[in-house]
């Protein structure tokens, strides 16, 4: 089991985590007209998000225990890894109805078009890429035991 | 674990798996239609049919391989003549519903079944884009639980439709029949806040931070009283959602763990 | 009701109307959601169709989805979702009249109505349907408006007969004995049963001689319930001592529907045929006082044209065994009193008093008796699979959803004998541990359902349905299920889903329904056939049923023989009579001088075998061998004038309207082969297409997900097979060697014709001319090549010839 430890007050506003979130979940894409394809950086899970005294806050999914969005999924498209224990969507079921992001009440599910599918944290499968390029300490990532 | 032999190779599955399944594991190709992840399987289209044979002699018997689980010994063939015959005749018979569907001809160039030239026009199939009756709308639909729409009559009259061919009362405008649909035969439109399907008007409910827009009203309402949360939090966008949790958490000391977070009052009961 | 000339009443008046007879309704049936289908038939039939309104009504009061009623409610025929006329029309496209000309007839009441097909006069007083199979075959063609039947219609005289509906000519529709009013005494144990037996048999022996009138559909439509009357009448109206002990009695179908009406007086065993009103005098005050036989009444034997006494020795009968059909033609269906008489339940009651459940399938499984409803499973197989599937309760059905065109032998025996078969299903409860029961009939057969109906409440109110049976430990009971117009849901998993109150499509197998069948319970679903043969076997005991038949297949199987025979009916033999003999012997051979030729064995599903197949035995393999089934037993004769490739495509297109439209290949393919196979009757196909709809009906054997669409392509895979130069005869010389594809057809009068004039008193466009005893011609411009002529015709007076054909030998004569 993974968790990540948030520490706003470390946070320096950088946003080196929703790079680093982006290229962790980033798709090979076949070659596009003309081009040469390549890698197209997704949707970053996290995100820093400012308050009104100017601090700065990076916000993910906290992966909750009575997880409003698992209940809320009528396609059975949101599953909590055995592994990792992030809540994962499953590609295949989601339909894209959007209740999910509805029914969060941090914003931390977000719609990515060209996935045809919703997003979330799901930790990077075990390796948060967040944690591993966060400079500061305000994110980090710690393998315990269940 | 379950030995069986694909296309002549050794494969290990699950038990119960799915014979379309183990195949896409190893990296075969079987074209399906009618498959849906989040519905049971129908065995409706029959592209994803493969040859079975329970022993090594005696006859095989085509079977779709959405349906058919793993068995001892089973030997599949994804490739022999009968297969390609069911397939390329089905993918024929498809092609003359929606001949301009580009997922469909995609498919077909794949199979190798040619489209006959003739066309199966129905009224509303005349966008070219016709429905092929592959039922994953109606059962996402009812999944939902909204039943809004269903296959209506029978045979090859069968189209999909709100009952009585009038637009459903019963649907909210969550347009997942749209985004499912494989030959992309349902029209959605949402233009200023304004979603259109079968002919039905759903006005967005805006964000109450931003103003941008959200879900129907008539589905947000519907989860509203299902999920148990106000309308108003149900239709704030995640940006600005995002937003207030800054506020609430930037001000909590540093260091802060999930199990002090939970503690601390805001997230009790939902986070950890 | 508002006065004259006030406004008609308002929508909302008309709203509020329809609610109210809804929910009545609703306040019957319950708000079951299974309640589906049954609540949507008697909608239908108190709105005369099913207004999106009335939908909506029903989704509220069951809590179903309107879509999923408004799935169900297009999705079986006997629902209209269109307001139909006063009277609904509905000609009869099943096989057996197909052959002989519904087609024809149908054309002919387009019309004299000046409506299409499903259309409704302007008056609103009439609907056109053409139906599946009304189970009449022996009859056809026939047109039936509100229990009216019409039988051997012509094309000539459709516009006699649709009057003679319009007057609304109700003889045929009087229901038979109407509500029972039998005293029945509650059995409670099998000497209760034993001794009810003794004092019924006492009575039974009272009457001198008895007049048994047969009332199945087939007597009924030649006005059987008139003779019946009449007899009655002059019984009662005869002196006083001559009334003693004279009787007359309704019973089932003997079989013989050609004939119609039919009356036996026993003792003596006399059969007459083509009974009318004005012959009961005699018969009454001949027969049935003296013994004396009416001459003209008998029935002549169709090939020595000897009048026949009794019926046994009439060849129809005398070459049949009549096993299952013991009852049929004997006793009165709608009395459990006559039932126990001939000695029924006394199987169950042997069953319940000395048999385990496992005695009782072994015995079964013994006797080697399997499905009658054409595939041929081991029925003891069956049972006992079911018996040992986990899970606490277990149904069983019975399927009356007889749905092959030119079958009814389910809609005979249930008209003929119920407790036969209703004794089977409950021995067959007790078998696999049942405690419910459903019997689903389909709705095209009313008088079946109305027996059935009865003899279920019979049964229940004398203790042979319900709690502790004949006081054993066994408690059973059943309902029923009108069919709502769907082939489909023959198949058993498309059947189970229709009792469900859902749109009767197939779903995959396995899981079987012996493991999980209605509602996810374990199932037996037997046909109507199985279930009355069983109670035979427990009678008569397993070995000397199996002695009965062939190495493989067992006892004796009931055939109906329609088309081209002279004596059609229903027939029942041991499996292992060769084909031929059936027709020959049994169905007197093709009349007319034709030359048989073909014989269609097993409905849509079974297959052609040609004239030089049919010594082939009846029996599930020798049969497959051929290209053929078994199975429900439907025998369609074809002589020469039937087409093999629109025989082909008749089959073809009825499938692809029964297609549930889940799968594509029998959705979208039967479609396409219909259509390819169209393109052939139409002389347009190229030599290459008799391959490509080969390969086109192989694809859709193979592909398709239920038994209706792997088997739609029988009838076209095995005429091409053994009609192969029939087909190309079309494509390749323009030429239909039967004379019915009228795009290729081409009549001509050739130097046989006498000039008698029956071609020209038959052709219904008066396109024959020429003098009396001088020879005729046909004026091809106006020909509409329906070959009434040639039907008519005794001297091979007219050629069948191709377009080019004609065309060569008219320019032979202007050379």
């Amino acid at each position: 089991m993974i968790r990540l430890h948030v520490s706003p007050k470390l946070c320096s506003g950088c946003r080196s985590c929703e790079m680093a979130c982006s290229y962790a979940h980033a798709e090979v894409e076949a070659r596009v007209a003309g081009g040469l394809g390549g890698l197209r950086p997704g949707l970053p899970r996290v995100r820093v998000a400012a308050t009104g005294t100017g601090a700065f806050v990076p916000i993910l999914c906290f992966q909750c225990d009575e997880a409003r969005c698992v209940g809320s999924c009528k396609y059975g498209a949101l599953e909590r890894s055995p592994r990792t224990g992030a809540i994962e969507v499953d590609e295949g079921r989601c339909t894209l109805c959007g209740v999910c992001a509805a029914a969060c009440p941090f914003g931390n599910m977000e719609r990515e078009l060209s996935r045809r599918a919703m997003v979330k944290c799901d930790l990077c499968k075990g390796e948060p890429a967040c944690a591993k390029f966060c400079p500061t300490g305000a994110l980090r990532g710690a393998s315990v035991p269940r | 674990m379950i030995e069986l032999r694909l296309d002549g190779k050794l494969v290990l599955a699950a038990e119960g798996e799915r014979l379309l399944d183990v195949a896409r594991r190893v990296g075969l190709r079987i074209p399906t239609l009618c498959d849906h992840p989040a519905v049971e399987p129908e065995g409706a289209c029959r592209l994803c049919v493969v040859e079975v044979r329970d022993r090594a002699e005696g006859p095989g018997r085509v079977v779709p391989s959405c349906l058919e689980r793993v068995q001892p010994g089973l030997d599949v063939r994804t490739g022999s003549e009968d297969v390609k015959l069911v397939r390329r005749t089905v993918m024929r018979l498809l092609l003359q519903r929606a001949p301009d569907s580009a997922a469909l001809r995609s498919l077909a160039e794949e199979i190798g079944g040619k489209s006959s030239g003739a066309v199966w026009v129905s009224e509303e199939n005349a966008g070219g884009a016709g429905c092929v009756l592959c039922g994953v709308c109606t059962r996402l639909c009812a999944a939902g639980g909204h039943h809004a729409i269903s296959i209506q009559g029978r045979g090859a009259e069968s189209r999909v439709s709100g009952p009585g061919g009038e637009p459903p009362d019963a649907c909210t405008g969550c347009g997942v029949c749209a985004r499912a649909c494989p030959t992309g035969h349902i029209q959605l439109t949402e233009i200023a806040g304004v979603r259109r399907i079968w002919g039905r008007r759903f006005e967005m409910i805006r964000c109450g931070g931003c103003g941008e827009a959200t879900l129907p009203r008539e589905l947000a309402e519907l989860e509203s009283r299902r999920l148990g949360v106000t309308l108003v939090e149900l239709t704030h966008c995640p940006t600005c959602k995002r937003r207030s949790s800054a506020e609430k958490f930037g001000e909590l000391p540093a260091r802060r763990t999930r199990e002090g977070l939970s503690e601390s009052g805001p997230m009790k009961g939902v986070a950890r | 009701m508002t006065a004259m000339g006030a406004p008609v009443a308002s929508i909302d008046a008309m709203s509020s109307d329809t609610a109210k007879r809804v929910d009545r309704i609703l306040q019957k049936r319950g708000t079951q959601s299974e309640q589906l289908i049954h609540v949507l038939q008697d909608v239908n039939d108190e709105l005369g169709w099913l207004p999106l309104e009335s939908l909506k009504l029903v989704a509220d009061g069951l809590g179903v989805p309107l879509s999923r009623v408004a799935s169900v409610s297009t999705f079986y025929k006997a629902f209209s979702t269109r307001p139909r006329g006063k009277r609904i029309v509905r000609v009869c496209m099943g096989t057996a009249c197909y052959v002989r000309g519904a087609r024809e007839v149908t054309e002919e009441a387009t019309r004299e109505l000046g409506i299409q097909n499903g259309e409704t006069t302007a008056d609103g007083e009439m609907t056109l349907e053409t139906v599946n199979c009304l189970g009449a075959c022996a009859l056809g063609p026939v047109m039936v408006s509100g229990g009216v039947v019409v039988g051997h219609l012509e094309a000539g005289a459709v516009g006699k007969a649709l009057e003679e509906l319009k007057r609304g000519n109700q003889e045929g529709a009087r229901a038979l004995g109407g509500e029972s009013v039998e005293q029945l005494p509650e059995l409670k144990s099998p000497e209760d049963l034993q001794s009810w037996r003794n004092q019924t048999r006492g009575r039974a022996s009272g009457p001198v001689r008895q007049a048994l009138v047969c009332a199945g559909t087939g007597c009924r439509a030649a006005g059987a319930a008139k003779v019946s009357e009449a007899l009655a009448r002059w019984i009662e109206a005869s002196g006083s001592e001559a009334r003693v002990g004279r009787e007359v009695k309704e019973t089932g179908c003997h079989g013989f529907c050609e004939k119609g009406p039919l009356v036996v007086v026993r003792p003596e065993e006399t059969l007459y045929v083509g009974v009318k009103e004005s012959d009961a005098s005699e018969i009454v005050e001949r027969t049935l006082a003296r013994g004396e036989p009416i001459s003209r009444l008998l029935c002549a034997d169709a090939s020595s044209r000897k009048r026949v006494l009794r019926w046994p020795e009439l060849p129809f009968y005398a070459e049949q065994r009549r096993v299952v059909l013991r009852n049929a033609g004997r006793i009165d269906p709608a009395s459990l009193t006559d039932y126990v008489a001939s000695g029924g339940y006394d199987a169950l009651s042997r069953v319940l008093r000395t048999m385990s459940p496992e005695g009782v399938i072994e015995e079964i499984a013994r006797s080697g008796l399997r499905g009658r409803g054409g595939a041929g499973y081991p029925t003891g197989l069956k049972w006992k699979r079911c018996a040992e599937a986990v899970g606490g309760n277990r149904v069983i059905v019975c399927n009356g959803d007889e749905g092959d065109p030119g079958a009814y032998m389910d809609r005979s025996l249930i008209e003929a004998d119920p407790h036969s078969v209703l004794e089977g299903m409950i021995i067959g409860a007790y078998a696999i541990g049942a405690t419910t029961g459903h019997i689903y009939i389909r709705h095209e057969y009313p008088l079946a359902l109305e027996q059935m109906g009865r003899a279920v409440s019979e049964a229940r109110r004398a203790g042979l349905l319900g709690r502790a049976i004949l006081g054993s430990r066994m408690d059973f009971d059943v309902s029923m299920t009108r069919g709502g117009g769907a082939f489909v849901c023959g198949e058993e998993t498309a059947l189970l889903a229709s009792i469900e109150g859902k749109p009767g499509r197939p779903r995959p197998r396995p899981p079987y329904p012996t493991e999980r069948g209605l509602f996810d319970l374990p199932t037996v679903i037997n046909n109507v056939e199985t279930l009355a043969s069983v109670t035979r076997i427990l009678e008569m005991g397993a070995a000397a049923y199996a002695a009965i038949g062939t190495e493989r297949s067992k006892g004796t199987k009931i055939f109906s023989l329609v088309g081209k025979a002279r004596n059609t009916g229903l027939v029942e033999v041991p499996m292992g009579t060769s084909i031929r003999d059936l027709v020959e012997k049994v169905g007197g051979g093709v009349p007319r001088g034709r030359k048989l030729k073909a014989v269609q064995i097993g409905g849509p599903s079974g297959g052609c075998l040609p004239e030089s197949e049919l010594d082939r035995p009846v029996d599930y393999e020798a049969l497959g061998d051929a290209g053929a089934i078994m199975g429900s037993g439907g025998i369609i004769v074809m002589d020469d004038r039937t087409c093999m490739v629109d025989v082909a495509r008749y089959f073809t297109e009825f499938l692809e309207k029964e297609s549930c439209g889940k799968c594509t290949p029998c959705r979208d393919g039967l479609r396409e082969l219909r259509e390819n196979l169209e393109t052939v009757t139409l002389g347009r196909a190229t030599a290459g297409g008799l391959d490509e709809i080969e390969e086109m009906a192989r694809a859709i054997g193979l592909g398709s997900l239920c038994g209706l669409g792997r088997t739609a392509v029988n009838p076209v895979l095995s005429s091409l097979r053994h009609f192969r130069a029939e087909y190309l005869s079309h494509v390749e010389d323009g030429k239909c060697p039967a004379g019915v594809c009228r795009e290729l057809a081409r009549f001509r009068v050739n130097e046989r014709c006498n000039g008698c004039g029956l071609c020209r008193e038959a052709c219904p466009v008066n396109a024959i001319s020429g003098e009396t005893r001088s020879p005729h011609s046909i004026a091809q411009e106006s020909c509409v090549r329906c070959g009434a002529c040639l039907d008519v015709c005794h001297r091979g007076g007219i050629d069948i010839l191709s377009g080019r054909e004609l065309e060569e030998a008219a320019m032979e004569v202007a050379s």
